[in-house]
């Protein structure tokens, strides 16, 4: 398993993964991400304190959860991106979707709007 | 003027990646503690970069099944610019027709691209980006970032 994953009362599911996110992990995290949504796990905050450096692989297995979170409902937001990831994202503009929350908490806040089951 | 230089040469896809960081890594803290370097966004950007077409090179030039997967790299620092020369010996590089366009405002989210960043990120991220292929058989690829 590349992901750890602890769920809340809340019903939200924190993710956490070590090293780096990028070509050679990419797969199995989308795959870790689609089989966590699927069983029910919709409303997801991926951290990324240990996270090292992510790469445009590692982008898409992200956007892959996001899309299957949203589909089912929910959704999948970041939290603690270092540095590199917040470049990343700024040059691909993609940080218009995956915004980087700064803490755990910020990113739980914002669910409040989503309604649980 | 050469400041400081670095090599690498790899055999698989997996050794490739995590040597590459490595060494880039090592380049940088040698480079910081002698000289003088911009924002460590600036370092960000070249290593994105260098990560992109490592990982293209790695990926796409090879047969999917092939397991021996050769990359050579060597980094340069000058005091103007940082520069990054990868070469792979596997099939020319062919540019595919669509690069995932930026996402604006009113974007949706189910139809947004989850691959092709790749060299649209080193593009973005680096000064130059050329690709040539050699003659006698292998890609190369020259990175350059002004500071």
């Amino acid at each position: 398993m590349a992901l750890q994953s602890e769920t809340g009362d809340d019903g939200i599911t924190v993710v956490r993964m070590d090293g780096r996110l990028d070509l050679l992990t990419a797969t199995e995290v989308k795959q870790e991400l689609a089989e966590l949504i699927a069983s029910g796990h919709r409303r997801l905050i991926f951290d990324l304190d240990r996270v090292s450096f992510v790469d445009s692989s590692g982008l898409g297995a992200l956007i892959s959860g996001l899309k299957a979170a949203r589909q089912a409902g929910g959704d999948l937001r970041i939290a603690r991106a270092n540095n590199q990831v917040r470049t990343l994202l700024n040059l691909t503009m993609l940080e218009r979707v995956l915004r980087p929350y700064e803490t755990i908490e910020e990113a739980r806040a914002g669910y409040s709007q989503i309604a649980a089951d | 003027m050469l400041l400081i230089e670095a090599y690498v040469a790899t055999q698989t896809q997996n050794e490739g990646l995590d040597a590459i960081h490595d060494m880039i890594e090592r380049f940088w803290s040698n480079a910081a503690s002698m000289y003088q370097l911009p924002s460590e966004t600036w370092r960000h950007l070249f290593t994105t970069a260098l990560a992109e077409v490592a990982a293209n090179g790695l990926r796409h030039a090879y047969p999917p099944d092939a397991i021996e997967r050769p990359l050579w790299v060597r980094l340069r620092l000058f005091p103007d610019r940082v520069e990054a020369l990868l070469i792979d010996w596997g099939s020319p590089y062919e540019p595919s027709s669509s690069t995932p366009d930026a996402p604006d405002d009113n974007v949706n989210i189910a139809t947004l691209p989850e691959s092709g960043y790749g060299l649209f990120i080193a593009r973005s991220a680096l000064d130059s980006l050329r690709y040539r292929r050699i003659r006698s058989g292998y890609n190369c690829w020259k990175l350059v970032k002004k500071k």
